[in-house]
C-alpha cells in the first residue's frame, strides 16, 4: 500500500546510458522491480535506481506509458485461464502510444519485461501478435524479416502438415 | 587489377600520390587493391631519383643503408634533387597527416551512431527472448478462437527458431476444432502433452447431421480435460439451399448422449458457451438426459438463442449470459404462442448460485402471452446488466410485453451493480420528426420499468450505469435530434445507490415524480446513499436540464449529500454553467 508520503516522493532513475530521470514515486513504481529496489533501500530519497538493460530514450518512453497509467489499478494475478479471456483488443491511448516502429517495439517489450510493468508488456505483445495474426508463415518472415532456414527435409515435413492444415 | 593504374607516380611527387589515391578510391573494387605494392618505394621518384635506377631490371635495392646513400650525393644536382624529394615527401606526409586526423576525428564522431545503428540491425522480433515469443505466439493463437490450431501450425512453419518454440509450447496446441482433420486433432493432442487443458470447439455443419462426426471419439481420451466447450451453427450451414435449422440442439443433444452413454464427467469445464441462431427452432434434445449432471464444476454459462434444459440444479454456475428471443420465431405466426420467458425463469432457477447475470434481450417489446407469472426471488444474483438492441421504445408496453413482464417477476434483493443499455429505434415518423412528448413519456416509463423499485429497497446499491443510445439507420441518425423529449429518471428508485452514471442522447433529468403521478416530497433521514452523479456523453443535455436536476435534489435534500458530479463529453454543457450550478469542489470536468 502506498502512503500519501511516498506519492510525493521523487525517484532517480538512471539508464544504461547514464541518462538520469527524476520521477514521482506512483510513477516509478508502476514497474514492480523499480517498486522492489525502492522497498530494499528504503527511505534513501538520494540514491539513484540504476537501470543497466534500459537506455536512456526507451526509459523516456516506457515513462510516457507510466504516466498516463500512474492511476490505474495494480494488476491482479493472472491464471492461463484468465488470458485465454483476454483478446488481441488495445485501449485507444495504448494503440496510438505504441505506434513506433519495430525496433523501438521490441525494446519497449524488452524494457517492461526487466521492469517487470506486466500491464505495458502486454500492450507490447499483443501489439506483435496482431501483426501474426491470420497471416501466412511467407507474410511473417516478409514482415519480421526472417529467413527461412529449414533444411530440404524439414520442408518436405512442413510441406506435409501444410496439406492438413490448410486443406479443409 | 588495377595495379598497373599505380605502378609508377609521374612527374610531381605530390600530385602524382594524390592522383593514385584517387584512382584507387574511385575504383569500384578498393579492396582488391593492393596499396603496399601501390605505394612501394620503388614507385616513388624520389627513391628513383635518388637511388637513380629506372630499368625494372636493376632495381634499386632499399638495403643500401645511409653511409652509402650520403657518399652518392656527391655531386650538387644529385643534392639539389635529393632535397627537393625530400620536401615533396614532407609535404605528403604533412598532408596526409592531416587527411588521417580528420578522418580519425569523423570516425570518432561517427562511431556512437554507427554501434547504435548496427546494434539495432541486428535485433528484431528475433531479439525477444524465448519465453516472449511464446506469450505472443499463444496470444496471436487465441485470437484466432476456433481456428487456433490453423494459427499455431503456421507460426511453427515460419523458421526453425520459431518451429521449435512453438512446439515446445503445449499451450499453443490445445484447440480442437471439430472441422480439423482426425490427422490434425491426434496430432494436435499429442503435442499439447498429457496435462494441458484444451478448448474445444463442437460446430455443426450437414457433415455432422448426415454422417456424424468422429470429433468426439477422437477426443474421448482427454475429453475430461475439457476446460472450455464452444458449441456453434451458422447461418453458411446449408443444406438443399435451405439453413439448417436446429444445429447447436442437435450437437447438444449427440454430446450429452454420448458423454451419458460412455459414464463420462468433464470435471474440470469451467465454461460452455452455446452460439445458437436467432433463426433457429426452439427445441432440446436433452431434455430426456439433463438430469445426467456431467459438468459439476461450470463456472461461466453463455448462450445465444438456445438454453438447454436443465432439470438439474447447476449450483456452480455463478456467470450467466444469454442473448435471449422471447419470441419463438419459427411459429411466429401463431399469435397465441407462450413467449419464451419461462425458460429463462427455469434456467435462473436452477443456478442458484448465480453472481452475474447478463442478459441480451430480444424482441421484448412483444407482447406476452403468459399468464400472471410469480415472482422469482434470485438472492445470489449482485451483478445485473441487461441490454436492450434494436428497441421500438414507442412500442413499449409497460404492462404486457415480455421485458415489463419478466421485471416485474425478477427480486434481485442482494444487488450491488446494475448496468441498463437501451438501443432505441423507430421513433422518428417517416419525415425524421420525433413526437417529443409521446418520447417522454414512454421513456418515462420504460425507465420506472428497467428500475427496479427494489433497488430503493436494498442495503445499498454501490452503482447503476443508465445508458440509452440511438440505434437507428445511419441516415436517420444524420438529422440533428435536438428536440426528441426528455428522458426522466426517478429519483425515489435511485437514491439507495452510491454512484449513478447516465449516458443519453436524450436530455436526462431527475425528477421526484413518483409512479402514481404525485411528487416526492420528502426522503426518510440517512435513506440516501447517493454520492456521485455521472453524466457521460449526454449530447443533447443543456445547462437548463442540469438545473433542473440540481433544483430537483435541492428541494428533498439529496443535493447536500452528492459529494461528485463528473460531466464527460457532453458538448451542451458548457463549463462556466456547470461550475455555477455544480459548485467547484463537486465537478469534475471532463471533456
Amino acid at each position: 500500500m502506498s502512503t500519501t508520503e511516498d506519492k510525493t516522493r521523487k525517484v532517480k532513475l538512471v539508464t544504461s546510458d547514464n541518462e538520469e530521470f527524476e520521477v514521482d514515486w506512483e510513477v516509478a513504481t508502476r514497474s514492480v522491480l523499480i517498486k522492489h529496489m525502492l522497498e530494499d533501500i528504503g527511505e534513501s530519497e538520494e540514491q539513484a535506481i540504476p537501470l543497466p538493460n534500459v537506455t536512456a530514450n526507451v526509459l523516456k518512453k516506457v515513462l510516457e506509458w507510466c504516466e498516463h497509467h500512474r492511476k490505474d489499478p495494480e494488476p491482479a494475478p493472472e491464471s492461463s485461464d484468465d488470458n485465454r479471456k483476454r483478446t488481441l483488443e488495445i485501449g485507444d491511448w495504448d494503440a496510438k502510444f505504441i505506434q513506433v516502429d519495430q525496433e523501438m517495439l521490441f525494446e519497449i517489450i524488452l524494457a517492461a519485461n526487466y521492469l517487470d510493468i506486466k500491464a505495458l508488456l502486454d500492450v507490447g505483445c499483443k501489439t506483435v501478435a496482431n501483426m501474426i495474426k491470420g497471416k501466412q508463415p511467407e507474410e511473417i518472415r516478409k514482415m519480421f524479416n526472417i529467413v527461412n532456414d529449414f533444411t530440404p527435409e524439414e520442408e518436405a515435413q512442413i510441406k506435409k502438415e501444410n496439406e492438413w492444415a490448410e486443406d479443409r | 587489377m588495377h595495379r598497373g593504374m599505380y605502378s609508377r607516380f609521374r612527374g610531381n611527387e605530390v600530385p602524382d600520390v594524390l592522383v593514385a589515391l584517387e584512382m584507387a578510391a574511385r575504383s569500384r573494387k578498393i579492396h582488391l587493391v593492393d596499396l603496399q605494392k601501390v605505394f612501394s618505394w620503388e614507385n616513388w621518384r624520389a627513391f628513383q631519383n635518388v637511388y637513380g635506377y629506372e630499368d625494372k631490371a636493376q632495381k634499386p635495392s632499399a638495403a643500401l643503408d645511409d653511409l652509402d646513400l650520403t657518399a652518392r650525393l656527391a655531386d650538387a644536382k644529385s643534392v639539389s634533387r635529393f632535397m627537393e624529394s625530400v620536401s615533396e615527401l614532407d609535404t605528403i606526409i604533412k598532408m596526409l597527416n592531416v587527411l588521417l586526423d580528420s578522418a580519425n576525428g569523423l570516425q570518432a564522431k561517427f562511431q556512437f551512431v554507427r554501434e547504435n545503428i548496427v546494434s539495432k540491425l541486428s535485433k528484431g522480433v528475433g531479439s525477444l527472448p524465448d519465453e516472449l515469443l511464446a506469450k505472443v505466439f499463444q496470444l496471436a493463437v487465441w485470437e484466432e478462437g476456433r481456428e487456433g490450431g490453423k494459427q499455431a501450425v503456421r507460426i511453427s512453419h515460419v523458421c526453425r527458431k520459431f518451429r521449435s518454440i512453438a512446439l515446445g509450447t503445449r499451450g499453443l496446441w490445445t484447440t480442437l476444432f471439430s472441422g480439423a482433420s482426425e490427422h490434425q486433432l491426434q496430432t494436435f493432442i499429442s503435442r499439447a502433452g498429457p496435462n494441458e487443458e484444451f478448448h474445444a470447439f463442437y460446430h455443426f455443419s450437414t457433415k455432422v447431421r448426415y454422417v456424424g462426426s468422429s470429433f468426439t471419439s477422437i477426443c474421448l481420451p482427454i475429453i475430461s480435460r475439457w476446460k472450455t466447450l464452444t458449441v456453434s451453427q451458422e447461418a453458411q450451414d446449408w443444406y438443399h439451399e435451405q439453413p439448417m435449422y436446429g444445429g447447436v440442439a442437435h450437437i447438444m443433444g449427440t454430446l450429452v448422449e454420448f458423454i451419458v452413454g460412455n459414464n463420462l464427467q468433464l470435471p474440470i469445464l469451467e465454461e460452455l458457451k452455446i452460439d445458437g441462431s436467432s433463426y433457429d427452432r426452439y427445441s432440446d434434445s436433452t431434455r430426456d438426459i439433463a438430469g445426467y449432471l456431467w459438468a459439476s464444476n461450470l463456472r461461466t454459462f453463455r448462450c445465444s438463442f438456445f438454453l438447454p434444459y436443465l432439470s438439474t440444479n447447476i449450483s456452480s454456475v455463478s456467470t450467466l449470459v444469454v442473448r435471449h428471443s422471447f419470441i419463438d420465431r419459427p411459429l411466429s405466426f401463431d399469435f397465441d404462442q407462450r413467449s419464451l420467458i419461462t425458460p429463462l425463469l427455469e434456467s435462473l432457477l436452477a443456478m442458484p448460485n448465480l453472481i452475474s447475470f447478463e442478459l441480451e434481450a430480444h424482441d421484448a417489446e412483444r407482447i406476452a402471452r403468459d399468464i400472471a407469472l410469480p415472482k422469482l426471488e434470485l438472492p445470489s444474483i449482485i451483478s445485473f446488466h441487461l441490454r436492450l438492441n434494436h428497441f421500438p421504445v414507442l412500442e413499449f408496453d409497460p404492462k404486457g410485453s415480455c421485458i415489463a413482464m419478466l421485471m416485474g417477476t425478477l427480486v434481485m434483493p442482494s444487488l450491488e451493480a446494475l448496468a441498463i443499455s437501451v438501443g432505441m429505434v423507430d421513433f422518428r415518423t417517416y419525415k425524421n420528426e420525433v413526437n417529443t412528448t409521446k418520447m417522454s413519456q414512454s421513456l418515462d416509463e420504460l425507465s420506472r420499468k428497467l428500475l427496479p423499485d427494489r433497488l430503493s429497497g436494498t442495503a445499498g446499491s454501490t452503482s447503476l450505469i443508465f445508458n440509452l443510445r440511438d440505434d437507428s439507420y445511419k441516415s436517420a441518425k444524420d438529422v440533428p435530434s435536438t428536440n426528441v423529449g426528455v428522458f426522466s429518471v426517478p429519483l425515489e428508485r435511485i437514491i439507495r445507490v452510491h454512484s449513478v452514471t447516465l449516458s443519453s442522447f436524450v436530455p436526462v433529468l431527475l425528477t421526484d415524480e413518483l409512479d402514481d403521478g404525485g411528487v416526492l416530497s420528502t426522503i426518510p433521514n440517512g435513506s440516501c446513499l447517493l454520492r456521485e452523479l455521472k453524466f457521460i456523453e449526454c449530447e443533447n443535455m443543456t445547462s437548463v436540464d442540469l438545473e433542473y436536476t440540481v433544483d430537483s435534489l435541492e428541494s428533498l435534500g439529496i443535493w447536500n449529500y452528492i459529494e461528485r458530479v463528473v460531466v464527460q463529453d457532453c458538448k451542451h454543457l458548457v463549463y462556466d454553467e456547470v461550475v455555477d450550478l455544480v459548485g467547484e469542489e463537486r465537478l469534475q470536468y471532463l471533456s
